[in-house]
């Protein structure tokens, strides 16, 4: 397990800093991603993309309503998001974990999963401005 | 209409019947339609008094809650129309995109009828049912016409260039109209659904008192962004220690929703003064909210030309505009594979610049 925290000034940064993330992933991982509302979770995902290969990243918007947007990059992209989710129980329905081994599978409002498993969790937190304090724990 | 022409192939010379079954998110709905676009009955799961005998709940975004209401949403269904499933010449389902597991419970079901009925199948696209919802009211709109598509997951424009040959002009970049009004009213802890109540909240005050710029894209594109609206939102309700009391919630929130219409309806236009559409089109849950009705109707009156909105129970999402996109196919005489399967992606052909 690994753990830093890199600060970013815009969403430009932040999309390079997820992208960099991106380039050490293997395909099968499950990234959660938590912050508040406007924290940058779906810039910090279309960084993920592009790091992935994804020639449209405009592409990537927030799963919130749709509940799962998938992505063909270098690996298959499922992006979920659990906002509108209550409990544990409703996670499971989602059936997220069928996407398991098939790409990589980056969640948003992951605070709301409580079970611990093998993941990279990313911890964004605003600050002044556009400043952003990204924290990512490796344990995949 | 070329209902006239052609030979009703519906039992005993009468209409065509259509039954459209949707569970691509969270409504589990079914719909009966005649080729004549006229709805005989309509159930949608979440949104209806209806509770159901197993209890009641709302479905909660799960495939195994439209496995429980699936069965009884069609039978009410045809109760409500005075068919039953043999009266029935064709089905229609939503084959994506939506939640795999969700869209399977409808596309199997409705496998299963058409099957059994031995009536063909229609697979709908989710997005392009909500564009041909408005033949349910408005089946001779004008094409190319102009549809501008606002809901909680999805805010794009495309062009109808003929009934069944529709393009994405432009889409979000990042989040959809309804869902920044959603999360901020949810924010402000304002109760659900939140798009609603911002909109009656915003009646009683002042557009323009709150002050929010638009996002401009540095690429000339129509596409949109909101999630900056949204962050800003946050901030000044951060900054102005605004919460439900407070007494300029009002003023906020008719400002912040007024942003967001603007955004919508500038996008509009530019694609408006660029295509020259014979009519527009606004669809989806967000059509429902006044403000954007108003703006959206001022902006065809502008231009000089009709444009159409679905009355609110055909705006969200509903199992009739499947069975109005099937009747569409099957009046133009198209032959659905009956070999369909799911379809996790959209299938517009993307001309966004």
């Amino acid at each position: 397990m690994r753990e830093y925290t890199v600060t970013s000034k815009s969403e430009a940064e932040t999309i390079d800093i997820a992208a960099d993330l991106a380039g050490r992933l293997r395909g099968d991982e499950v990234i959660l991603l938590s912050g508040e509302l406007g924290a940058g979770k779906t810039v910090f995902t279309k960084g993920i993309c592009r790091g992935l290969g994804l020639e449209d990243i405009h592409s990537v918007g927030s799963p919130s309503y749709t509940l799962v947007n998938i992505y063909s990059a270098r690996f298959t992209v499922y992006h979920m998001d659990l906002y509108r989710l209550g409990g544990d129980s409703d996670i499971t329905d989602l059936g997220w974990e069928d996407f398991l081994g098939e790409g990589v599978i980056v969640i948003e409002w992951a605070d709301k999963i409580t079970v611990d498993f093998p993941c990279i969790r990313v911890r964004i937190e605003a600050g002044e401005d556009e400043n952003r304090t990204i924290t990512i724990r490796d344990a995949s | 209409m070329t209902k006239k022409s052609r030979p009703r192939t519906g039992a005993d010379s009468r209409p065509a019947v259509f039954l459209g079954i949707e569970t691509s998110c969270d409504e589990t709905s079914a719909a009966l339609l005649t080729e004549d676009f006229e709805v005989l009955g309509s159930v949608v799961l979440s949104q209806d008094e209806i509770h159901a005998p197993y209890g009641g709940i709302v479905p909660e975004l799960a495939s195994r809650q439209h496995i429980r209401s699936i069965g009884y949403v069609v039978a009410e269904c045809l109760t409500r129309s005075g068919r039953t499933l043999s009266d029935v010449d064709g089905f229609a389902v939503t084959q994506g995109p939506g939640l795999i597991g969700s869209l399977l419970v409808g596309l199997s079901f409705a496998k299963g009828l058409s099957y059994c009925f031995q009536k063909p199948l229609y697979p709908v696209d989710h997005l392009s049912a909500h564009i041909h919802s408005v033949l349910i009211e408005h089946p001779s709109i004008p094409v190319p016409a102009l549809a501008l598509l606002v809901s909680g997951g999805h805010t794009s424009i495309f062009l109808m260039r003929e009934k069944l040959d529709v393009v994405c002009l432009a889409k979000t970049r990042d989040d959809a109209a309804g869902e920044a009004l959603d999360k901020i009213a949810k924010f402000l802890d304002l109760g659900y659904p939140g798009g609603p109540v911002i909109d009656r909240i915003a009646a009683e005050g002042t557009a323009g008192t709150f002050p929010f710029s638009l996002p401009q894209m540095s690429d000339g594109s129509a596409d949109f962004s909101f999630s900056g609206l949204k962050t800003a939102a946050v901030r000044l309700i951060r900054e102005q220690e605004l919460n439900a009391g407070h007494a300029a919630l009002p003023d906020f929130l008719a400002s912040f929703q007024q942003a967001v219409v603007d955004a919508l309806c500038r996008n509009t236009k530019k694609l408006i003064q660029k295509i020259r559409p014979r009519s527009l089109i606004l669809v989806g849950g967000v059509a429902r909210n006044s403000m954007l009705r108003r703006d959206f109707l001022s902006l065809a009156e502008q231009h000089n030309i009709p444009a159409a909105i679905p009355s609110p129970g055909y705006c969200t999402d509903n199992a009739a505009m499947v069975a109005a996109l099937a009747v569409e196919q099957y009046k133009q005489g198209r032959r659905p594979d009956p070999a369909l399967d799911l379809n996790a992606y959209s299938q517009f052909q993307d001309l966004r610049t």
